[in-house]
């Protein structure tokens, strides 16, 4: 290949660069820039180089409950998302032909679904004159309806949802890499299925586990619409005080700030991991 | 005794049922409650009707909104394309490890929609273009987008660049073609499936997000997803239950007319 030819490929990357540059480099300095501006209670923001909304994101209780909600249910989200990704992967992973396929599309379909419409979905089902309670009630299991929504356990549920499927393709693919007569083999040699599962599959699969996990974590810190409208109201998150300090209070400045923090978290938690990881690697060989 | 891996086996398998229903649950609802015939969302349905869709398909707002979200995905498409396909053909083209641009180019898929929201909001709100003002318009929607599209597009691509027979598009260079005219008139054709899905992903993509949406349009310009967003508190009708469908309907039948075209490509 010519020198010149490749020197014409690298132009062809020009106006992809230039994009970004104009659409995501430059309003991220300008929100930079106003994360240092006042708010004065008639308007939207004036000039300043002002620390006061960082050190308001980091003192006022409200603020630090909404960092420490966003951390929590992330963290929860991405341990029960991992685990279902997982058992799902692997029963996928043992089955072939027709079904492994039917099986992938209903593991992937999530991926084409709004999360709008998987919080419209969930708010049919689990109030107290939802499906769920409804179904139970009629069919004589329980004596008395019961809500599911606005708790923690209901925004988990659509949570997980939403990268549900990331995970799962993360995972099936570390576990197409691995030798399935390995299973075989430790069954044959007398251990059993918890012990094959634990001290056989569990740390060959480790890799994808680990980047399945930072994904779902790192992924779910970013969303607000699910937590809020199927969560608690007490669990307030980064996401949603941004919205309410742009569009209700009109606080540029804040929402910037806030928006500035929430990024380093996001960068934080995904450089923890991987730093934990590779701490760990060395001592297991 | 019991056989413990069998109960292992039945144990992963009533899992899986109830990991299918998980995931099958929330459209299925959707599905059946919006030809409901009640006024609100409750549990028996009463009755069967097409009420709410003679409802959504007459209101102006609703029809505008979905008018809307198609007009911006097929546009976010379109620039993560135009973007997207040569950027992954130069990333394709280089050896050695990853690039660094090609780091910077994916990066805004890992920034959260709120963020790059109000980013581009604040950045580019106040810009005039075209006669009008740059904030509330498509175009601006369509280009916070593309920020999540054409990541997604590059990465769909550029395996598919690579793996492409070198030897075609060098004998159409020895033959004298110029490099634009070998890429549009043997790389491209060639790559054709994987430009395909691709554009579906940037389409699906922008179809099914409003955080973006929800901080860059006017009542004038909202999208479909967005309306349900704002909508989702004060209307307990099966309305929405209609409008959602619609929306999932459209990204199925995305996938679907993208599915057709590939059998209708291979048969040929």
């Amino acid at each position: 290949m010519s020198a010149r030819r490749s020197l014409s490929a690298e132009w062809l990357l020009l106006p992809a660069i230039a994009f970004t540059t104009v659409v995501f480099g430059w309003p991220l300095l300008i929100l930079l820039r106003m994360s240092f501006n006042q708010h004065p209670p008639d308007g939207i923001y004036v000039e300043a180089w002002s620390l006061e909304n960082y050190v308001a994101v980091l003192t006022e209780p409200a603020n630090l409950s909404a960092v420490f909600d966003t951390l929590y249910i992330a963290l929860v989200t991405a341990v029960v998302t991992v685990a279902a990704a997982f058992l799902f992967a692997q029963f996928v992973w043992l089955r072939q032909g027709k079904r492994r396929a039917m099986l992938l599309a209903l593991a992937l379909g999530p991926m084409l679904v709004s999360e709008i419409s998987v919080i419209i979905g969930w708010r049919m089902v689990l109030p107290s004159n939802g499906l769920l309670s409804w179904s139970l009630f009629a069919s004589g299991l329980i004596d008395r309806k019961f809500n599911l929504l606005g708790t923690e356990f209901a925004a988990v549920l659509g949570l997980a949802y939403i990268s549900m499927p990331y995970c799962f393709f993360t995972i099936l693919g570390v576990l197409n890499g691995i030798d399935r007569t390995l299973l075989t083999a430790s069954g044959d040699l007398g251990a059993s299925p918890w012990r094959t599962f634990f001290k056989v599959l569990l740390p060959l699969a480790k890799g994808g586990i680990a980047s399945a996990f930072t994904q779902a974590f790192v992924f779910t810190m970013g969303i607000y619409a699910t937590t809020n409208a199927l969560g608690p109201d007490g669990l307030w998150t980064v996401g949603y005080e941004i919205q309410r300090q742009m569009l209700s209070r009109r606080d540029w400045p804040l929402a910037s700030a806030l928006a500035v923090v929430l990024v380093l978290l996001i960068a934080l938690v995904a450089l923890g991991v991987q730093a934990l990881r590779h701490r760990k690697a060395p001592r297991h060989g | 005794m019991v056989d413990q891996g069998r109960v292992f086996a039945w144990a992963h398998r009533g899992f899986a049922v109830l990991f299918a229903l998980y995931v099958l649950l929330p459209l299925g609802i959707t599905a059946v409650m919006a030809f409901s015939d009640d006024n609100i969302v409750r549990f028996p349905i009463r009755g069967f009707s097409l009420r709410w869709f003679g409802e959504f398909f007459a209101n102006p707002q609703w029809l505008g909104a979905a008018w809307n979200s198609l007009q911006v995905a097929l546009l976010t498409a379109v620039m993560s394309m135009a973007l997207a396909v040569p950027a992954a053909y130069a990333l394709a083209l280089r050896r050695g490890g990853r690039p660094l641009l090609q780091t910077v180019l994916l990066i805004p898929l890992f920034v959260p929609g709120v963020v790059l929201g109000i980013a581009v909001a604040i950045g580019l709100g106040d810009i005039g273009m075209f006669g009008g003002p740059l904030f509330g318009s498509k175009f601006l929607v369509a280009c916070a987008h593309t920020l999540w599209a054409m990541p997604l597009a590059i990465t769909v691509l550029e395996p598919a660049f690579q793996t492409l027979d070198r030897s075609l598009v060098e004998a159409a260079g020895d033959l004298g073609a110029s490099p634009l005219r070998v890429f549009f008139g043997v790389t491209v054709p060639l790559l054709l499936t994987a430009v395909v899905s691709a554009g579906l992903f940037a389409f699906i993509t922008s179809m099914n997000e409003f955080i973006m949406a929800l901080f860059l349009t006017t009542r004038d310009s909202q999208t479909l997803p967005v309306l349900l967003w704002l909508s989702l508190r004060s209307s307990a009708s099966p309305q929405l239950a209609v409008a959602s469908l619609v929306l999932a309907l459209s990204a199925f039948s995305a996938v679907g007319l993208g599915y057709v075209w590939y059998m209708m490509a291979r048969r040929r």
